[in-house]
């Protein structure tokens, strides 16, 4: 094919799905004229609102579904050929899994199907299982487990061949917030070992902190794409994040923006990926009808305004909860100094958070260039580092991981 | 192969932790014992033999058969149902090799559930001498009548005969204007055949028949035994619903060159025997001739008989093989039958939901056990009718095995006869070579081309 075909992880061209009826009239434009590419070693965002078309999507990558028109390739090909579905790992929208099978029958039916050897296969399911954090229940039947329990066995289950892409549809569906934090932790982890990640979802708070470049699908179209940091930032506007402040001090800078004669607005920062999605669709909406879930403007309003919950925030404190620890620090450092030039200022303020050291007055004027919510939590149970190691197959010293992981650029085929 | 195996594994799994097996096996756990105590048959330990052999065969075929049925229908169906697949053919495993490795697994299960059963009713039926109280008379009798394996050759119709003679009927009633006007001439014709075909088969009073049988080669063991084995109705029924035979058996050639010359004995045999039922004549093997020739004659006698004697079934056996392995060649017959309906099952779920496949394969099942009655039955339909059939049902039925006939493993057994390998070779290469192969062929092609996640309500 075009020589464009192998710089993606994920190419469509002009994919086009149409569900008919019995008699063959149209009835669904599921999704219409896609062109997602998805670069490799990246966690892309896959977002839209209810029946927008990402499973739909999904399924035609990896030949569930047949596309009405254009073509969708995986890993520079069709994920038919045996050689690429040894390379990719899938969790789809529900865990479809047998319900009569133990979670470690269930992971060894499908290291089967992938050839590996029992010794392997079982080194694996071992550390998978602890990994998911069900390593005292693989002997189970699956139909005896909760939702949120099947959905990390899903997840082992796509990590069982190590794969190089990962495909998730709504990963984090009916997990928990610890849960959600490892599932996002796990991400961030595996990109840095060189892994691509198209992560589908409608749970922004999911996506925000992870993912390196977002698509916003609506009614089968894509409305917009590109870095998260580019997206969210609104250029010809400064935003001043502070502490609380006192009145005096308030009325002062108020004063001063006066005198500066530009228009201001003063109020607590928000979820700012939020307000963005619900613009993006309510543009769309006024332009193109959708086959999926509409989002009424009662909902809209709802969303925007909706305050969260006392208990929302006590869980955001719970899984927050200790950031400032060394590991972490240098982790984030590592991962963030691989995709992007971080300004000084940047750098420094985002030093400054994970330190918790209260802000200068200096730093409060930083201009926040980073992601809205790059305060890395620390997960409540962390992902064990071994344990990525192990199912890698690799060995060796820390040290050596940051070299490797810094090694591939974006850009970079890990399958050279 | 290894990817065949692990969806033959999960397949076998879920037949077992769904409990769609157990049903069939706690009913045969619980129904082989108690027939083996409960049936009678005749009164004769040959009988007892002979029914429970006869229901403990067929109830295991026709079980397994049917749960071989259900599982192939239900465990492909209820993967795409319940969407497992969606899972697993993003894995690399080619379709072709999920559908072989369902089929193999129903397969694989049925026929370990098939080998248990057996073993069961072969031990059971083993033990039941010694178990029942029977004279050694009787016991001899099931020795030389079941516990064998006899080959039987019985003498064709003459079909050439037989339409000659009804040509030469025709022209002689058409010669005296006799042919009656409201049939047509195909209908006289069916009509003049059948009563040549009746003839052919009856003994007027005071008459003698002779059949001709060739290649008939018992073992050359002094001790070997020849049984003629027949059936007889009688035209009216005789009062004490007996017909007395006098029958002579040997190589009647012989005849020619005068008594003192004869090589071989003629036997002679003379019994009553009761109408509608099977008897066998047992005499020693060297009644036949060196070239595997030997006649069997009846007198209808009119000192004894009132009736016309019309024989049903006329065939000579001799031993030629042990029970045990002609049991065991019964099995494998049982297995061919198993292994194309787990096929079928399969196939027809790649595109059918669960009831309707289950209810085509049961449709194909019990065509299967009336394959032969079909056939004929189409054969000797009128002409418009019969043209119509041909070209529908006819080759529908030629493209579904026969469970029926020589088909059928339970009469085998019952009749202590001999299921020849070569046949037995001869309808698995038919029905899984050639049918079967056909089958999953077109299951696995629509199954390739199908939208797994295409949602099907
Ligand atoms: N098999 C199907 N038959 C008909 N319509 C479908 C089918 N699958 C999905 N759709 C429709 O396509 C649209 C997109 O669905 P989907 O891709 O599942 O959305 P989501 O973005 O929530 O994953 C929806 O309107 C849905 O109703
Ligand atoms: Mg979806």
């Amino acid at each position: 094919m075009e020589s464009g075909v192998n710089q993606f992880a994920i190419e469509t061209i002009d994919l086009k799905k149409v569900f008919s009826d019995w008699w063959g009239r149209a009835r669904v434009k599921a999704v219409v004229d896609l062109n997602l590419k998805v670069r490799y070693n990246e966690i892309y965002g896959f977002l839209g609102p209810n029946g927008s078309g990402k499973t739909t999507t999904i399924k035609m990558l990896l030949n569930l579904l047949h596309p009405s028109g254009g073509h969708a390739f995986v890993l520079g090909g069709k994920s038919t050929d045996a050689a690429i579905s040894r390379r990719i790992g899938y969790l789809p929208e529900e865990s479809y899994l047998y319900r009569y099978l133990t979670a470690r029958e269930t992971l060894d039916f499908y290291g089967r199907i992938f050839g590996l050897p029992g010794s392997v296969r079982k080194n694996r399911i071992d550390t998978l299982l602890e990994m998911v954090g069900l390593s005292g229940m693989g002997s189970r039947q699956i139909g005896t487990y909760s939702k949120g329990m099947m959905r990390r066995i899903g997840l082992a289950q796509a990590l069982i061949n190590d794969p190089d892409l990962l495909i998730l549809d709504e990963p984090t569906s009916g997990l928990d917030p610890m849960g959600t934090r490892q599932i996002k932790d796990l991400l961030v982890e595996l990109c840095r070992r060189g892994k691509t990640i198209l992560l589908s979802s409608h749970l922004l708070a999911d996506v925000e902190d992870v993912c390196d470049r977002i698509g916003i699908l609506y009614g089968g179209r894509m409305q917009i794409e590109g870095p998260v940091r580019e997206l969210l930032q609104h250029r010809g506007q400064v935003q001043i994040t502070a502490g609380e402040l006192k009145l005096q001090t308030r009325e002062k800078i108020e004063a001063l923006l006066r005198e500066d004669g530009s228009d201001y607005q003063i109020s607590s920062p928000m979820d700012k990926l939020e307000t963005f999605f619900v613009n993006t669709v309510a543009r769309a909406q006024k332009t193109q009808p959708t086959s999926g879930a509409g989002a009424g403007t009662g909902i809209q309003g709802f969303l925007a305004v909706q305050p969260k919950s006392p208990q929302q925030e006590a869980l955001d404190r719970l899984v927050s909860a200790n950031v400032h620890t060394e590991k972490i620090k240098e982790d984030v450092q590592t991962e963030k100094s691989r995709t992007r030039q971080e300004t000084p200022a940047a750098k420094k303020e985002l030093l400054a958070k994970l330190t918790q050291m209260s802000f200068s007055a200096e730093d409060a004027k930083a201009v926040t260039t980073e992601k809205p919510t790059a305060v890395p939590a620390k997960p409540a149970a962390p992902i064990r580092k071994d344990l990525l190691e192990k199912l890698a197959g690799r060995d060796q010293e820390p040290n050596g991981q940051t070299e490797k992981t810094g090694d591939p650029g974006p850009g970079g085929s890990p399958d050279a | 192969m290894h990817s065949i195996w692990a969806v033959a594994r999960n397949t076998m799994a879920q037949a077992v932790r769904m409990k769609i097996a157990a049903a069939v096996i706690f009913l045969l756990l619980a129904l082989l014992p108690m027939m083996s105590v409960i049936t009678t048959g005749d009164g004769t330990l040959l009988g007892k033999l002979q029914s429970f052999s006869s229901y403990g065969i067929s109830l295991v075929s026709f079980l397994l058969s049917i749960l071989t049925i259900s599982m192939a229908c239900f465990t492909l169906s209820s993967d795409l149902h319940r969407r497992t697949l969606d899972l697993v053919v993003t894995k690399p495993i080619a379709r072709c090799q999920i559908v072989l490795g369902k089929f193999l697994g129903v397969m694989v299960l049925n026929l370990i559930l098939l080998a248990g059963f057996a073993c069961i009713v072969y031990g059971l039926t083993m033990a039941m001498p010694s178990l029942t109280d029977s004279d050694p008379a009787q016991q001899a009798q099931a020795e030389t009548e079941f516990f064998t394996a006899r080959k039987s050759v019985s003498v064709q119709i003459e079909a050439d005969a037989v339409a000659k003679r009804v040509e030469e009927r025709i022209e002689k009633l058409k010669k005296e204007g006799q042919m009656p006007d409201q049939m047509s001439l195909s209908q006289i014709r069916q009509t003049l055949t059948q009563q040549e075909q009746v003839s052919e088969k009856s003994v007027e009073l005071a008459a003698a028949k002779e059949w001709d049988f060739q290649n008939v080669f018992p073992p050359r063991d002094p001790n070997a035994v020849l049984f003629v084995r027949y059936k007889l109705l009688a035209s009216p029924d005789p009062p004490n619903e007996e017909i007395f035979g006098q029958w002579r058996i040997g190589d009647f050639r012989q005849f020619k060159m005068g008594i003192q010359k004869f090589k071989t004995p003629v036997y002679a045999v003379e019994q009553s025997d009761s109408v509608r039922t099977i008897h066998e004549i047992k005499i020693p093997a060297a009644a036949v001739a060196e070239d595997g020739h030997v006649t069997v004659a009846f007198f209808n006698s009119p000192d004894y008989n009132v009736s016309t004697v019309i024989f049903e079934q006329m065939e000579v056996l001799y031993k030629v093989g042990s029970f045990g392995t002609n049991f065991f060649r019964v099995v494998l017959l049982i297995a061919v039958r198993l292994i194309f309906l787990a096929a079928l099952g399969v196939s027809l779920s790649t595109w059918l939901s669960f009831p309707v496949a289950a209810l085509c394969s049961l449709n194909v099942f019990f065509a299967g056990l009336v394959n032969g009655f079909f056939m004929e039955a189409i054969g000797s339909l009128g002409a418009f009718l019969g043209l119509v059939y041909q070209f529908t049902i006819r080759w529908m039925l030629h493209i579904i095995p026969r469970f029926d006939g020589p088909y059928s493993p339970t009469d085998y057994i019952v009749s202590g006869e001999v299921l020849p390998w070569l046949f037995l070779i001869r309808a698995a290469l038919l029905t899984l070579g050639v049918q079967m192969l056909l089958l999953l062929a077109v299951g696995i092609w629509i199954f390739h081309r199908r939208e797994i996640a295409k949602i099907t309500v």
